[in-house]
């Protein structure tokens, strides 16, 4: 019996032991399933509950100008702001919680309560508050409300040099301008942190974190001249109001280097209020990208080819008849029919489009008509040397090219049209670096905006001139179109301009306007401007002002009537603005 | 002096093993500890000395901790102090903008230029 029950005893040890044996290798089982054929799926899964990657955005690089002393002054900064989002589902009580914001930021906290009440897990309820502000909401330590770091672009000078800046939208991305243009070097690369992280998101420092510094966007210096800017913008506004134009541009460059110091439109707007403009046509920066046919300121560019040439000289005259035949087209002077023996001078000072067509025909030595050879040369000369086919490449998004057509595919009568700025448009940009190019001594520079840019590092890299051309037209044929552009200010059309002891040059234009829809030209419509330069031997300024629509019972001729005037008032504040001394 | 078999010196330092029998050619003597841990000794001993490492580990683990969480606070500060720097900038760059210089005290009372005369060398 007892021998029996150590059997039986032994048996169930037995029965134990295999059932512990069977469980152990179950548990081992699984785990080898686990680890090791599951190996990946449970690491990834583990280190995602902690393994985090983090963005760090690097900062967007800012724009300044820089005053004659070197110092820099911000067109457009960065600010941090707090966001507050909020996820209503975690929201005690939207009444409390709306309120207790509302107390903060002074708004209503209805407007607040309805967010917080909203059926949605994302609600921006502030798009951004200062930092003392965030703070105050974060010490409130409501439930679901939430503070975003947001990186704010401010422009403090508000609508100055608007075009040339453009703005940074919401998603952070640059629009227009410069800040379009150079989008890439402004905004820089963000960086990146991996690893593991508590609870709070805070990272924490194991031997598995990995981080790639972002690198800072460039910061800008612009060669734009606030000061100049700013009166700039003044003139133009009040020429408008003046003259009830419909809208205007002003550019003002150094010829000397292509730097551009002025450049404005009206009517403008405040990049950092861009969220309110009604009509976005007002971000176009009408100096670089709306061509146009910019008349009788185009003169000054084919006379410097007839000089240059050869084929004309300042006294070279012709028995302007007032009117000549030009295939089945009648080209005809401005004002009053008046026939008259002139000089090449006299059809620059008084403006003489049948003037212009002689000098298209005299190209190829033979006077008597307008030959292939002729077309040919003026647009070997537009397009080669004033580069009047191709956008500038000045640093601003936009640019737009207008219409130039080839010797092929033009009549006899365009290309004589061409000679005074009908028949070709270009803007106010490429017009006004082709006039800088021949009355500089014959050099072609590149219209730039950029004076400097720094690395987020601070080295500095100075933007040197370019130059495109180099013998556009020779010195003596610059000193000669130049003397021709003075006599326009002395007893011309620019008299306005005039300034007693200075040596100030222009030409004015007066051009109607291209109908896109018809074809032809609007009726009664006119695009007045003027091209103009100072105050000394050699220039150190030239600006064109652009007034289109001015009305016509203020003033006969657009050009003369409205733009040139503008232009009078920036270029006699510049003169004292530079400190230039009188002969 | 004295002279000692190595016999006699080893009885100096071992003594017999009580009970065992001897035989020719074996070893009379066995070294003796004057203490020798008992196996749960052995074990509670290996059991401290792991706790201590673990406590080392722990005090070491909360250490880094702590830094991390001063080092989190340092990083906030300075965060905080970097925004109040920016928005410092901006309130400085908005006073000194030409539209508030032109609207100031200053500029009200400055009068328009009127003839210039440039005195020559």
């Amino acid at each position: 019996m007892g021998s029996n029950n150590a059997k039986q005893i032994t048996l169930r040890y037995q029965w134990v032991r295999v059932g512990l044996a069977l469980l152990a290798v179950i548990v081992l089982g699984r785990l080898f399933y686990i680890q090791i054929i599951r190996h990946e799926f449970y690491a990834v899964k583990a280190d995602s509950a902690h393994q985090q990657k983090l963005i760090i955005e690097a900062k967007r690089g800012q724009i300044y100008t820089e005053t004659v002393n070197g110092e820099r002054e911000p067109l457009a900064i960065n600010q941090t702001l707090k966001r507050v989002v909020a996820d209503p589902r975690f929201v005690g009580d939207p009444q409390l919680t709306a309120k207790a914001i509302a107390k903060i930021t002074g708004r209503n906290p209805e407007k607040y309560r309805k967010m917080l009440a909203a059926d949605s897990n994302y609600q921006v309820i502030e798009p951004g508050l200062s930092i003392e502000r965030g703070k105050q909401v974060k010490q409130l330590n409501l439930k679901g409300v939430f503070l975003q770091d947001i990186s704010h672009r401010v422009y403090p000078e508000e609508s100055l040099a608007a075009h040339v800046l453009g703005f940074v939208n919401a998603e952070g991305t640059g629009q227009y301008g410069v800040e379009q243009y150079l989008d890439e070097e402004l905004s820089g690369s963000d960086g990146l942190l991996s690893g593991a992280f508590d609870t709070r998101g805070v990272p924490i420092a194991t031997s598995e974190t990995t981080s790639l510094e972002p690198v800072d966007g460039q910061d800008v210096v612009l060669s734009i001249d606030r000061n100049v800017q700013r009166y700039v913008e003044r003139a133009l506004k009040e020429g408008v109001e003046k003259y009830q134009a419909a809208s205007a541009s002003a550019v003002v460059m150094d010829p000397r280097n292509g730097q551009i110091i002025a450049m404005a439109n009206y009517p403008t707007y405040s990049p950092s209020k861009y969220q309110k403009v009604d009509d976005i046509e007002v971000f176009v920066n009408d100096s670089i990208s709306s061509p146009y046919e910019t008349g009788s300121v185009f003169k000054p560019l084919a006379m410097s080819l007839g000089l240059d040439s050869g084929a004309v000289t300042p006294d070279s005259t012709y028995y302007d008849t007032s009117a000549v035949r030009v295939d089945d087209f009648t080209i005809r002077n401005a004002g009053a029919s008046i026939t008259a023996t002139r000089d090449m001078t006299e059809v620059i000072t008084k403006s003489v489009n049948t003037g212009m067509v002689h000098v298209l025909k005299s190209l190829d030595g033979d006077n008597s008509s307008i030959s292939d050879a002729d077309k040919q040369k003026l647009y070997e000369f537009y397009s080669g040397k004033l580069r009047l086919d191709r956008t500038t490449g000045v640093e601003l998004a936009g640019e737009t090219l207008g219409i130039f057509s080839k010797p092929s595919d033009s009549s006899d009568a365009r290309y004589a049209n061409m000679t005074f700025g009908q028949g070709i448009s270009v803007t106010l940009l490429q017009n006004l670096a082709a006039e800088a190019a021949i009355i500089n001594g014959g050099t072609y520079y590149q219209p730039s905006v950029i004076s400097k840019t720094v690395d987020a590092d601070g080295r500095v890299t100075d933007h040197q001139p370019m130059v495109l051309e180099s013998d556009v037209i020779s010195q003596e044929s610059s000193d000669q179109i130049r003397a021709m552009m003075r006599s326009v200010v002395d007893s011309g059309g620019g008299i306005w301009a005039q300034r007693s002891g200075y040596e100030i040059g222009g030409k004015t234009g007066s051009a109607q306007i291209a109908d896109r829809e018809s074809g032809g030209y609007i009726d009664g419509a006119e695009i007045g401007s003027f091209v103009g330069f100072g105050a000394d031997e050699q220039p150190g300024y030239i600006a064109m002002v652009r007034m289109e629509e001015p009305q016509r019972t203020l003033t006969p001729y657009a050009g003369s009537g409205a733009a040139a005037p503008v232009f009078a008032d920036i270029s006699n504040w510049l003169i004292d603005y530079y400190g230039y001394q009188p002969n | 002096m004295t002279r000692y078999s190595s016999r006699e010196m080893s009885k100096s330092r071992a003594k017999p093993v009580q009970g065992s029998r001897i035989r020719r050619n074996s070893n009379t003597a066995v070294y003796q500890r004057g203490f020798q841990l008992g196996p749960i000794s052995n074990i509670l001993l290996v059991g401290l000395i792991i706790t201590i490492i673990g406590l080392m580990y722990l005090v070491q683990i909360t250490k880094t901790s702590v830094y991390g969480f001063e080092l989190g606070q340092l990083r906030d500060s300075q965060t905080e102090l970097t925004q109040r720097n920016e928005a410092l900038k901006v309130e400085a760059a908005r006073l000194q903008s030409l539209s508030r210089t032109e609207d100031s005290q200053v500029a009200n009372e400055l009068v328009p230029q009127t003839d210039v005369s440039y005195l020559s060398n």
